[in-house]
């Protein structure tokens, strides 16, 4: 590896953004191989591989999938509401009819339901006899993302879809995925209309520790 | 099995197990349990599995069910419509309480309601709603009253699907 191929990496990994509106066009065979093939390369612990990847781009399966996406969505945001963890939102808004069309647009769960129009959806399934599943496919999921980006199209790690069992139960007899697996991931890829740019990190101070727990680093070295 | 043995140890068993699954997914898994005791629900009654119901049918069903199983003493119910359709609920005496103080005793968020389970799988069955506990959200905590009720209010969300 040479360094100019280590910058292209780092260039890689601080441009990737999650993107979630996609033109019509479908991707291409080879870019879908590419993405594919990046997944299957991921670590896994004892080199298990227990990922199986399900290319999903038929039109009826892509917008079922995309109501359920919209549906939890909808159902978290109106619980939120009821619990008032959203009242700041509201806040200012003394008009009844305004609160009413804050509160019909933060719980119409259209923030989630892009997934229909993505032209590309990779379910990533784990089998559930293994001990590091979330972890390897997590891998593989990074992977495909990062080979996209490569390739600039954008995708997106949308865990909302499985993240409740009901709506995994659902989407699991969608797919006919078996009882031993689970679904872990939903990944929607497509071209962009346009890159975004990267967004915040969090300093490296707020994230990094010096051999212990909350113990100061000093980035780029103690001085 | 040994004879007499004392229920808490069931109980400080479940509570273990809660705290282990949540030190393991974080407070992502009061999702993960959103099914938890319907099953025995759907097995003591088949008959009510993909029944449509109303909220005040769902209400009666699992009330009938809780009772006569013996997991609580009563359930209440009510219903209110402000932008969103509220359920709320609450259960007497339920039978989960003790493992509920064990989780709060190790410093666990309550994040799973089998009883509130059966209400939200009732009033899903006719395929028009789904429902979320909202009182979990924000990880706070079951509320109850000096009388051993569980308060609890569940959102109903309209699915209004697609034409596939």
């Amino acid at each position: 590896m040479s360094s100019e191929d280590s910058k292209t990496m780092a260039r890689l990994i601080t441009e990737r953004v999650s993107i979630r509106s996609y033109l019509p066009d479908p991707v291409s065979q080879e870019h879908l191989d590419l993405i594919l093939e990046a997944g299957r390369r991921a670590p896994s612990g004892e080199n298990a591989q227990p990922w199986k990847f399900i290319v999903v781009q038929d039109d009826r399966t892509r917008k079922i999938i995309g109501d359920l996406a919209r549906i939890g969505s909808g159902r978290r945001f109106t619980a939120e509401y009821i619990n008032k963890t959203m009242d700041h939102r509201f806040e200012g808004l003394d008009d009844p009819a305004k609160r009413k069309a804050v509160f019909d647009k933060l719980t119409s769960g259209s923030v989630s339901a892009f997934l229909a129009e993505a032209p590309l959806l990779i379910v990533v399934v784990g089998r559930k006899g293994v001990w590091d599943t979330p972890f390897d496919c997590s891998a593989a999921i990074e992977n495909m993302l990062l080979q996209a980006q490569a390739m600039q199209l954008g995708g997106c790690w949308v865990n909302a879809i499985t993240m409740d069992v009901r709506d995994e139960t659902v989407l699991a007899d969608l797919l006919t995925v078996p009882a031993d697996y689970k679904i872990v991931s939903v990944i929607s890829f497509g071209y962009p209309p346009k890159m975004r740019g990267p967004r915040k990190r969090l300093p490296m101070e707020e994230i990094v520790y010096n051999e212990k727990f909350g113990q100061a680093y000093v980035p780029g070295g103690a001085k | 099995m040994a004879k007499d043995l004392d229920p808490k140890y069931f109980t400080g068993l479940i509570a273990e197990t809660f705290k282990a699954f949540y030190d393991e997914r974080g407070s992502g898994c009061r999702y993960r349990c959103t099914l938890l005791g319907v099953d025995g629900y759907k097995k003591a009654h088949p008959e009510n599995i993909g029944k449509e119901m109303t909220p005040q049918e769902a209400f009666e069903a699992t009330k009938k069910y809780l009772i006569e199983s013996g997991v609580v003493e009563d359930v209440t119910f009510s219903e209110e419509h402000e932008f969103a359709d509220v359920v709320n609920v609450t259960f007497k005496n339920c039978a989960q309480w003790h493992t509920e103080v064990k989780l709060k005793e190790m410093g666990i968020p309550v994040y799973a309601c089998p009883c509130a389970n059966v209400m939200s799988f009732n009033l899903e069955q006719g395929g028009k709603f789904t429902t979320e506990l909202a009182t979990f959200a924000g990880n706070k905590d079951l509320e109850r009253t000096d009388d051993g009720t569980c308060r609890l209010s569940m959102s109903c969300f309209e699915k209004k699907l697609g034409n596939y």
